[in-house]
């Protein structure tokens, strides 16, 4: 099922809405929240407290890690049955997974529409690595990744990091999810 | 971060900022990295800000700026 809305705002809402139930059923009572641009047909979505940024704290096998979401989508003009319909479309997200103190992200999921010549979906992080001779880090590379959905980066939580879930529902919310808005945000093929 | 003046908060809080508020926000956040607005916006740009989480949420604030 598409997030299509009469209005760009009315579909972003529909999706911060759905997504905050989410969060709350798997990793964190943490908020998304909405941003419009004034002048572009444009919203961000992001964890905020109090309006300034904030990362979800979780508890996970390594000690404290702070998760921050954020993402731009865009709408596209669909004919509904009666009138006009905008269909919500991610352009930009920013997902970073941040070990208490440290002053980088060990993880950062990162899309931009416009990016070039770098994958425009990538994995970089603080993480070391050898190549050949050579030591690099993550951070010196954009990893390709495909499109990361956020009911992924919270599967990675509780099943590689042991967040406890907020709920025993926490598999069927995260698959029914991933299955509902995967294709509709990011059909494969479409830029 | 400092906190955000009331008005603003509220209207963050509405969902509904004028262009005014977006550059006051972006301007806390720019603050918070200890850059000013001119500067963060162009780093936005280069994709040179901060790696943090503020960084990242502070790229895609520019993102909605009119061009």
């Amino acid at each position: 099922m598409p997030i299509t809305a009469p209005t760009l705002h009315a579909a972003a809402e529909q999706f911060r809405e759905h997504l905050n139930r989410v969060l709350a059923l798997t990793v964190t009572r943490t908020r998304l929240v909405l941003i419009p641009s004034p002048t572009l047909p444009r919203v961000q979505l992001a964890f905020r407290q109090g309006g300034r940024p904030v990362e979800a704290k979780l508890h996970t096998r390594f000690g404290v890690i702070g998760l921050h979401l954020a993402q731009t989508c865009e709408a596209e003009s669909v004919h509904g049955r009666r009138r006009q319909q905008q269909r919500l479309r991610t352009v930009a997200y920013r997902y970073t997974l941040s070990p208490d103190g440290a002053a980088d992200p060990l993880l950062r999921w990162e899309y931009d529409k416009q990016l070039a010549p770098q994958c425009r979906h990538h994995l970089q992080g603080t993480v070391e690595l050898t190549i050949g001779r050579h030591a690099v880090r993550l951070n010196d590379l954009h990893l390709p990744t495909g499109f990361t959905t956020i009911e992924e980066v919270l599967r990675f939580c509780i099943v590689d990091l042991a967040v406890a879930p907020l709920s025993r529902e926490w598999d069927e919310v995260l698959t029914e999810s991933y299955e509902k808005f995967k294709g509709d945000c990011a059909p494969r093929g479409r830029r | 971060m400092p906190e955000l003046p009331t008005a603003l908060r509220e209207a963050i809080e509405r969902g509904e900022l004028t262009e005014e508020q977006l550059r006051q926000l972006i301007a806390f956040e720019a603050q918070a990295l200890g850059l000013d607005f001119n500067e963060a916006v162009r780093r936005a740009k280069a994709r040179t800000l901060p790696r943090n989480y503020i960084g990242a949420d502070l790229e895609l604030l520019v993102d909605l700026l009119a061009a």
